[in-house]
């Protein structure tokens, strides 16, 4: 009998000054999880974006429950995506699809009133002291 | 039983050089789930150093985010690293030093007023050998590693830095020296939330436990031993001014 997997689905914010697509989200975070695990430990863990909004920069990623620690690793060591530096957030883990949904909805609200001034923030020059 | 909540740390924040303001680095913290961050300064001059000590507490006050300030020393020479601390030790809360030689890594890991000592991740296996270790398990310091010494854009360089961490690091925490992992970042796009700083530091130690406590209990624990001795009733370990006549 084939052994059922356990899968979670991970909410994600992306940190970024840019705008990037899906494709580019999905690019990104596969090259730095090959990149940290190789092929072999991809193989192990079945990484897969189920949505991703670019206007909220939340997302939702499915993965092996055994393969999340891999996978925060690799998020941990993205530096940028599509040329843009930028960094990605677990905001949230579940079990289900369904739990997973409700909780970006929920994400998506808080985020709306205090994330734009820090994005704002995050696009201005930053400062040098000597 | 309950367990209380983990309060999760961040003492790496550099606010010298080319960095954020300290206002959006404080906003990013909170937003990540820290409970307290602590800001690395320059301390050339004093007063204006003081002046931006104030105006962080005050702002970090104000979003409900715990506040501490460290200073990072990376002296070529042993006289140099003994003066500084001389001169700094009462103005922070934490006293880091990046060794970069033999001579100032065994004066650091032998000198109490020292709090966390760093490498850089290409001298690790030669400066932190036995001897090192046996030093700073005796004098109680804590080994730092920094996420932002990870970061590289060729594998084959990340590959190396994880490696010379991980031989090095897991034969210190197996001895006892307790371990502190950071972000040592400048910027909000550097830092990153607890958990994802403990999946990194778990590919280093490769215990759980010791992974989440590198951002959570090991550091808060530094920061409350040292406030406490920067108190004034404080004289040594285990002494302090319960009531003066």
């Amino acid at each position: 009998m084939v052994k059922r997997v356990r899968w979670r689905y991970l909410i994600f914010h992306l940190h970024t000054t840019g705008s990037p697509s899906l494709e580019d989200v999905k690019k990104a975070l596969k090259r730095s999880f090959r990149c940290l695990f190789g092929v072999y430990g991809l193989s192990l863990c079945q990484l897969k974006v189920i949505s991703y909004d670019e206007t909220s920069k939340l997302g939702v990623l499915k993965c092996p429950h055994k393969g999340v620690p891999m996978v925060r690793a690799s998020i941990a060591l993205l530096s940028d995506i599509a040329g843009n530096p930028s960094s990605i957030h677990v905001v949230a883990i579940s079990g289900t699809l369904k739990r997973a949904m409700m909780r970006l909805n929920f994400a998506s609200e808080k985020l709306k009133s205090h994330w734009r001034e820090v994005e704002e923030g995050m696009k201005k020059p930053s400062q040098a002291t000597e | 039983m309950i367990m209380p909540k983990r309060r999760y740390v961040d003492l790496h924040v550099k606010l010298y050089g080319d960095h954020d303001p300290p206002e959006l680095l404080a906003k990013m913290a909170k937003h990540l789930g820290f409970s307290l961050i602590a800001f690395s300064l320059d301390p050339t001059p004093l007063q204006r150093c003081n002046e931006i000590m104030g105006e962080v507490k005050k702002t970090c006050e104000q979003l409900g985010l715990d506040v501490a300030f460290r200073l990072d020393l990376q002296p070529l020479r042993s006289g140099e690293l003994k003066s500084l601390l001389r001169k700094y030790r009462r103005t922070f809360e934490v006293i880091a030093v990046k060794c970069r030689n033999v001579s100032v890594a065994r004066v650091a890991a032998r000198d109490r007023r020292v709090d966390v000592t760093y490498f850089d991740p290409s001298d690790v296996p030669s400066l932190l050998d036995e001897s090192q270790v046996n030093l700073m398990v005796e004098s109680g310091h804590f080994i730092e590693v920094n996420l932002l010494d990870l970061v590289y854009e060729q594998p084959e360089k990340q590959a190396r830095a994880l490696w010379n961490y991980r031989v090095a690091i897991e034969a210190a925490v197996k001895k006892g020296v307790p371990l502190i992992f950071s972000s040592g970042s400048s910027k909000a796009l550097e830092m990153r939330a607890p958990r994802e700083l403990s999946s990194v530091a778990l590919l280093i130690v490769g215990n759980e436990r010791l992974a989440r406590d590198s951002v959570s209990i090991n550091p808060m624990k530094l920061i409350e031993v040292n406030r406490e001795k920067l108190k004034p009733t404080y004289v040594q370990p285990g002494v302090k001014v319960v009531e003066s006549w």
